[in-house]
C-alpha cells in the first residue's frame, strides 16, 4: 500500500520533546493518495513496553503529538490509542505514531499503512456517499415520472448515476479489507488491523456507506430507466403529433376547398 | 411468548394435557440452575395450555452458576460464576444469544490473546517466535492447523448433537497435545486452555480438548458478557416465568407413585414433605444429581449407569478482588489474560469494559487439579497466593486491594460432558425407558456450556410437551412429529 | 400584447415597443393621412423602402404573444398549477381576447367590420392553439408553423383572395362562408397564414430560454438569417416561383396577404433581433435601465396601447367626418397630411409612455388587470 515513502529529519522539529533520540518522523504516501505522518519511537528489542524508559510518558507524549498537531485533512474521529503487547500505536487521520521494540517497528508501520489506506479510502468514499445522497431527496421525484421539464436534468442525473456506481465499485474493492475475519493463530500484525479496523468501527462504516451508495444507485437506475422511458415516449408523441398536425392542416385544405367551391357554385 | 395453535390443535392439546379429572398435568423441574430455568421457560414457550409447573431449588436463590455478587465495600458487581458467554452466531445460529437479544439484555464482546508464561507476554505468533524461536512458532502452527483439520466451525457447532464428527469424541486430548513438539510451544497451548477445560488433558477427550482450544478462534465462537452481570439473564428469565418457585426446597428422592406418576420427597426448612407429578425433570449438577435417592429399583438402576457414564467432575476455583482504583488498561484492550501459575489460569479484567469504573475488578478463575489442591486452603492464604501470579502489567494491583472473595466450584462441573462415549440425545435425556415421564437435563449432557444446558432444556421442554399432547410412551421419531404437529 | 405574468425578459420588453411603435405611425399615418403600402406615385419607391419596417409590427406581436405564453407556461408550472387550470386560464384568455377583438372591430370601425378577423382575434386563437400544442415537442410546433406559411399560398389560390380585396381592404358578405374564410384565409389576420407567427414564437422560446446557452443562439441567429435570406431570394425571383408558393393576391413582399415571402422574412428578422437582444439585454438590465425604464410601461401595457390609439385617432375621425360632412367616413385616409399624422403619432406615444408610468405607479386598473381578474 506504500508508495513512497521517506524519513523526515529530526531539524523538522515536528518531533515532540521528550522522546528518544532515535525516534523519528516518516512521511507515507498512501494508495488512497493521501498522506500518513507517522511517529516512530523505537524502544529496545525484548522489552514487553512495561519496562522500557518511561512507557507511559511515551505514550503520553506521542498521544498528545498526534492530538494537537492541526491538519486539514483530519477528520472529526478521534486519535485512537491502541496498546498492543508490547507496543503502544495511535492513529488518527493523517497522522499516527507507533512505540514500540526495533524488531516489531516494520511489521506495525507495514499493518498501520495498510489500514490507513483502507481507511482513507473509505472515508473519501463516505464523503462521496454524502454528496450522493444529499441529492436524493431532491432527485428521488425523478425515479417515479420523469416530466419534460426535467429534461435538461438528464446530464447530472446520468452523472450521478455514474458516480453512484463508482463509489459502489469501490466499496466493492474495499469489502475484503474491511470485512476482514481475525486471523487465528494471531500475529502481532494482524492483531493492529484488528484492533484499529474494530476501534474506527471499519466495517459498519463500510456497511452504512455501501447501503447509500446503493441507494443513489437504486435511485439513479430508476431515473435512468424513468428517462429512458421518456425518451421513447417522447419521439413515440412527436412522431403521433406530427401526423395530427399533417391531418389538421390536411383537414383545413379541404375545408377550405369546401367553402370555395360553395363560392364558386 | 406464547405459542398460538389453531384451534383444532389447542382443543386436541387441552383435552390430552388435562388428565380425566380435569386437573393440568403437573411436572416438577428439580434444580433452579440455568438447567432448570432454561427448561421451565422452554416449556412455558412451548405448551398451548398452561401447565402446573413447579420448580424445587435447594438453595434461597435462582439461577446456579451463573451468579454475580456485589462486593460489600462498593456497589461493585463480580462474577462468581460464569465469567463469559459463549457466541456461536459466527458459525450458525445461537438460541442462548437470540434468547439474550430477546429478554433485551445488552451484551458486550470479550477477548483476550495474550499468555504469560514465565512472567512473559506471549499475545501471537510473532511472540511466541520471540520465546520459543521457529520451531515452537511452527510447532504451535501445525498443531492449530492439526485442530482446525479434525474440527471444523461446524463439527464445533454440532458437538453436542447426534450429528457430531467423530473428532469430538476420539480418544483422550492429551496425546493430542504431546504431538505438539516443542515444550515452550506445548506449554503455551496448556496454558491458554487449562482454565476452560477445568481439568487435565489426560482426564478429557481429544474433542472436549479441542472445542476448548478451538474456542479460541473467532470463527468458530466468540465471548461476550452482561453489563452488571451475568445473572441479569437467570433473573430475566426467572422473571417471565408463570412456574411455582420452591425456594429452599431440596428434593431427597425420587419414586413412582399412583397411576403411573412420580412421587417426589423434599425437604422444605424443617419440614420433609412429598407430591406427586405427571412429569419430573432433573435440571441439577452431578454432585447434586448424586445426592438425589431413588426408590424405584429400575430407575435407580437407570440413574447409576447414567451417573456413572456422565460423572467426570470438574473443578473451578473463583477469587475476586475490588481494588481501590481502575486496572492499568491491558494490553490489546483484552477483557482477561491467562496465566501459567495453577497450571493455567485465567485471570478476567471484570471492569475493562466499564470506562467509567471507579475501581478495578479482577477475577480469577483457577481449574483443573489445582482447583482441586487449592479448595482447602483458607480464603486468605487463597487471595495472597493468587496475588503472586499478577502478571508484569498489573503487578502494581497487589497493594490495590480493598476486598477479596473466594468461592469454590468442586465437583461443579463436567471434564468430559457426554462421556467417553456419546449416547444418543434422546437417551441422555431419558436415562430409564420404562419411566416415561422422567427427564434429566444438564450442561453435562452437552458441552459443559451455558448454550449446551439451553439445548438441553429445549429437547426435554419439547418432548415433555409432545409426550402430552400425544399420549406417554411416544418413540423418539413419532415425538418429533408430534412437537411439529404441536407447535 | 402582454399575457404573461412570467419574469420580465428585457428583450422581450424592447421587441414589444418596437412593435407599438410601429403599430401606432402606421395606424396614425394609414388612416389619417391614406399612406400605406399600396401606395403609388412619384415617390413610389422612396415611399417603400420607409413604410417596409411598419410591416413588421405585427408579426412582432404574434411571435411575442407565443413567446410569452412560453414563459407564461413555464411560471404557472413552477408555481405548482395543474395542467387543467392552466387550460383553463389559456382558454379564457384567448376567448377573452377573440371577444375583445370582436367589440372592438364594432366599437371602433362599424358594425359591419366585427368579422375583420383583426389582430387581437388571431392571437385570442392563436393562445387556443397554443394550449394543444404546449403539449406537443417544440420540432413539431415549428414544424406546424412553417407548414402553416407554406400551404396559405395554395388556399389563396383556391378561395379567390383578390376577390375580397378589390378596394384595398377586406370587403366580405354576411354569410357563414365568407366569414369562415376570412377567418382561415382571406381576412385582415387569418390563421393562415398567420398562426404561424405564435407557434413560432413558442417554439423559439423553448429553444431561447430552455436550452444549454453554448452554441444556441448561434442557431437562432442563423435561422433568423435563412428566413430573410429566402424571403429576399423569393421575393426577387417571384414571378418565376409556382402559384403554389406566391398564391394570390399580391407580389413578392406583401402583408395583405401575407406572402410567403413576408412571412418568412419578419419572422427570420424578429428570430434574428430577438437572438441580437436576448445577448444584449437580457441578464443585464443594469446596463440597458434607461432603454427599459422607457419601454416597459408600453410593453407591459401593449393591449391597452392597442385600444388606446385606435380610441384616440379612429373615432375623432369619424366624429370630425360626421361633424364636417355628414358622413362619418369621409374623412378616413384624407384628414390631413402625412407629417402631421407622424407628429400626431409622436405625440401620443409620449404621452402614453407618462400615461403608463402614471397608471403603473398608482396600480390604476389597465385592460391587462382586467384580462388577469376575468381569466385567472
Amino acid at each position: 500500500m506504500i508508495v513512497t515513502d521517506h524519513d523526515e529529519p529530526r531539524a523538522a522539529g515536528r518531533i515532540p520533546e521528550g522522546l528518544p533520540a532515535d525516534a523519528s518522523l516518516r512521511r507515507v504516501l498512501l494508495a488512497c493518495n493521501e498522506e500518513l505522518l507517522m511517529l516512530i519511537v523505537p524502544l529496545p528489542d525484548g522489552n514487553d513496553g512495561e519496562s522500557a524508559p518511561n512507557p507511559v510518558r511515551i505514550t503520553e507524549t506521542v498521544t498528545a503529538w498526534a492530538a494537537e498537531v492541526d491538519r486539514q485533512d483530519s477528520t472529526s474521529l478521534p486519535v485512537i490509542t491502541v496498546p498492543l503487547y508490547g507496543c503502544h500505536v495511535v492513529w488518527k487521520p493523517g497522522q499516527a505514531a507507533v512505540v514500540g521494540p526495533v524488531s516489531r517497528l516494520e511489521l506495525l508501520t507495514t499493518a498501520l499503512s495498510n489500514f490507513a489506506s483502507c481507511e482513507g479510502e473509505l472515508r473519501q468514499l463516505e464523503q462521496r456517499c454524502v454528496d450522493l445522497v444529499a441529492t436524493v431527496e431532491e432527485d428521488a421525484p425523478h425515479a417515479f415520472e420523469f416530466e419534460g421539464r426535467a429534461v435538461s436534468r438528464r446530464g447530472t442525473l446520468a452523472g450521478r448515476f455514474r458516480e453512484a456506481v463508482a463509489v459502489r465499485g469501490r466499496l466493492a474493492v474495499l469489502a475484503p479489507a474491511a470485512h476482514a475475519p481475525p486471523v487465528h493463530p494471531p500475529t502481532l500484525a494482524s492483531q493492529l488491523g484488528e484492533r484499529l479496523r474494530d476501534r474506527t468501527r471499519l466495517a459498519e462504516r463500510h456497511e452504512f456507506a455501501v447501503d447509500r451508495a446503493e441507494l443513489a444507485e437504486r435511485l439513479y437506475e430508476a431515473c435512468g430507466q424513468r428517462i429512458s422511458e421518456f425518451g421513447i415516449a417522447q419521439r413515440q408523441m412527436a412522431l403521433e403529433w406530427a401526423i395530427v398536425v399533417l391531418l389538421v392542416i390536411q383537414t383545413a385544405l379541404l375545408v377550405v376547398d369546401l367553402l370555395s367551391r360553395g363560392v364558386t357554385t | 411468548m406464547q405459542l398460538s395453535p389453531p384451534p383444532t390443535v389447542f382443543l386436541v392439546m387441552s383435552a390430552s394435557l388435562a388428565d380425566s379429572s380435569g386437573k393440568l398435568p403437573r411436572v416438577a423441574i428439580i434444580g433452579g440452575g440455568p438447567g432448570g430455568l432454561f427448561t421451565a421457560w422452554h416449556l412455558e414457550q412451548l405448551t398451548a395450555v398452561p401447565l402446573s409447573l413447579t420448580i424445587f431449588e435447594a438453595t434461597a436463590r435462582l439461577g446456579g452458576k451463573v451468579c454475580t455478587a456485589s462486593f460489600a465495600s462498593a456497589d461493585i458487581q463480580y462474577e462468581v460464576g460464569a465469567a463469559e458467554l459463549y457466541d456461536y452466531s459466527p458459525v450458525d445460529v445461537d438460541p442462548l444469544r437470540e434468547l439474550v437479544q430477546q429478554l433485551g439484555l445488552p451484551t458486550v464482546a470479550i477477548g483476550g490473546s495474550a499468555v504469560f508464561v514465565a512472567g512473559r507476554s506471549i499475545a501471537n505468533l510473532d511472540d511466541l517466535g520471540d520465546v520459543g524461536g521457529a520451531s515452537a512458532r511452527r510447532e504451535f502452527t501445525n498443531f492449530d492447523i492439526r485442530s482446525r483439520s479434525a474440527m471444523t466451525p461446524a463439527d464445533f457447532y454440532e458437538s453436542g448433537s447426534d450429528h457430531a464428527g467423530d473428532a469430538v469424541a476420539g480418544g483422550r486430548f492429551e496425546p493430542a497435545l504431546d504431538e505438539i513438539g516443542c515444550g515452550k510451544a506445548r506449554r503455551y497451548v496448556d496454558v491458554m486452555i487449562h482454565s476452560d477445560l477445568a481439568t487435565e488433558a489426560g482426564e478429557t477427550s481429544c474433542g472436549y480438548g479441542l472445542q476448548n482450544y478451538l474456542m479460541n478462534d473467532p470463527a468458530y465462537m466468540q465471548l461476550y458478557r452482561i453489563p452488571g452481570g451475568n445473572e441479569q439473564l437467570m433473573q430475566a428469565v426467572a422473571g417471565r416465568l408463570a412456574a411455582d418457585v420452591r425456594l429452599n426446597a431440596a428434593v431427597t428422592a425420587v419414586g413412582t407413585g399412583p397411576n403411573g406418576t412420580l412421587h417426589l420427597q423434599f425437604r422444605s426448612g424443617e419440614r420433609h414433605l412429598a407430591e406427586d407429578f405427571d412429569t419430573v425433570i432433573l435440571a441439577l449438577p452431578m454432585d447434586a444429581l448424586k445426592r438425589v435417592r431413588f426408590t424405584d429399583t429400575a430407575l435407580a438402576d437407570a440413574m447409576r449407569q447414567h451417573v456413572e457414564h456422565h460423572d467426570h467432575p470438574a473443578h473451578y476455583l473463583r477469587v475476586s478482588v475490588l481494588l481501590d482504583r481502575p486496572v492499568p488498561v491491558l494490553p490489546g484492550d483484552d477483557a482477561y489474560v491467562m496465566l501459567d501459575a495453577f497450571g493455567g489460569t485465567c485471570l478476567y479484567v471484570e471492569s475493562a469494559c466499564d470506562p467509567c469504573a471507579t475501581n478495578g475488578v479482577l477475577g480469577w478463575l483457577i481449574g483443573g487439579t489445582a482447583a482441586v489442591e487449592m479448595a482447602f486452603l483458607t480464603d486468605d492464604a487463597l487471595v495472597a497466593t493468587v496475588l503472586d501470579s499478577l502478571p508484569p502489567p498489573l503487578a502494581t494491583c497487589r497493594d490495590r486491594v480493598m476486598e477479596a472473595h473466594v468461592h469454590r466450584w468442586t465437583n461443579a462441573v463436567s471434564a468430559l460432558p457426554g462421556g467417553w462415549s456419546r449416547l444418543p440425545v434422546d437417551r441422555r435425556h431419558r436415562p430409564s425407558h420404562a419411566h416415561s415421564g422422567f427427564f434429566v437435563v444438564g450442561d453435562y449432557l452437552y458441552d459443559s456450556t451455558l448454550n449446551g444446558v439451553l439445548d438441553s432444556a429445549e429437547h426435554v421442554a419439547g418432548w415433555v410437551v409432545a409426550e402430552h399432547a400425544s399420549g406417554p410412551g411416544t418413540m423418539p421419531m413419532d415425538r418429533d412429529r408430534a412437537t411439529m404437529e404441536a407447535l | 400584447m402582454s399575457h404573461a405574468a412570467a419574469p420580465r425578459q428585457a428583450s422581450i420588453d424592447v421587441l414589444r415597443t418596437l412593435a407599438i411603435v410601429l403599430m401606432v405611425v402606421v395606424h396614425f399615418v394609414e388612416n389619417l393621412s391614406g399612406w400605406y403600402d399600396g401606395g403609388s406615385g412619384p415617390f413610389e419607391g422612396v415611399h417603400r423602402v420607409w413604410w417596409l419596417p411598419t410591416g413588421f409590427g405585427a408579426p412582432i406581436f404574434a411571435i411575442l404573444s407565443g413567446m410569452s405564453y412560453r414563459l407564461w407556461l413555464g411560471v404557472q408550472t413552477q408555481r405548482g398549477l395543474s395542467d387543467e387550470m392552466i387550460s383553463k386560464r389559456t382558454a379564457r384568455r384567448g376567448l377573452f381576447l377573440i371577444g375583445l377583438g370582436f367589440a372592438f372591430n364594432v366599437l371602433v370601425w362599424l358594425p359591419e367590420d366585427i368579422f375583420n378577423w383583426d389582430i387581437l382575434t388571431l392571437i385570442g386563437v392563436g393562445l387556443l392553439v397554443l394550449d394543444v400544442a404546449r403539449r406537443m415537442p417544440d420540432w413539431v410546433v415549428g414544424m406546424a408553423a412553417v407548414l402553416i406559411i407554406f400551404v396559405s399560398p395554395a388556399m389563396r389560390v383556391g378561395v379567390d383572395y383578390t376577390a375580397y380585396w378589390q378596394a384595398g381592404y377586406f370587403d366580405y358578405d354576411f354569410t357563414l362562408t365568407d366569414v369562415l374564410l376570412g377567418w382561415l384565409v382571406v381576412g385582415y389576420f387569418p390563421i393562415f397564414p398567420w398562426l404561424a407567427f405564435p407557434l413560432l414564437g413558442h417554439a423559439l422560446a423553448a429553444w431561447l430560454f430552455h436550452g444549454t446557452r453554448s452554441g444556441r443562439l448561434r442557431h437562432i441567429a442563423a435561422s433568423g438569417v435563412a428566413g430573410i435570406a429566402t424571403a429576399l431570394v423569393m421575393t426577387a425571383t417571384w414571378d418565376a416561383l409556382p402559384a403554389v408558393l406566391t398564391g394570390e393576391g399580391g407580389r413578392g413582399w406583401t402583408m395583405f396577404p401575407a406572402s410567403t415571402a413576408y412571412c418568412l422574412g419578419t419572422a427570420g428578422t424578429v428570430t434574428l433581433m430577438v437572438a441580437i437582444l436576448h445577448q444584449l439585454l437580457d441578464g443585464r438590465r443594469d446596463d440597458w435601465g434607461w432603454l427599459l425604464d422607457w419601454a416597459t410601461p408600453l410593453s407591459r401595457h401593449a393591449l391597452s396601447m392597442y385600444l388606446l390609439h385606435h380610441v384616440v385617432h379612429v373615432w375623432p375621425l369619424w366624429v370630425w367626418g360626421a361633424v364636417a360632412t355628414g358622413e362619418t367616413t369621409a374623412l378616413w385616409q384624407v384628414a390631413m397630411p402625412p407629417v402631421a399624422s407622424l407628429v400626431l403619432a409622436a405625440g401620443f406615444l409620449i404621452g402614453a409612455i407618462f400615461f403608463f408610468h402614471y397608471v403603473d405607479r398608482r396600480r390604476i386598473p389597465s385592460t391587462e388587470s382586467l384580462m388577469r381578474w376575468l381569466c385567472d
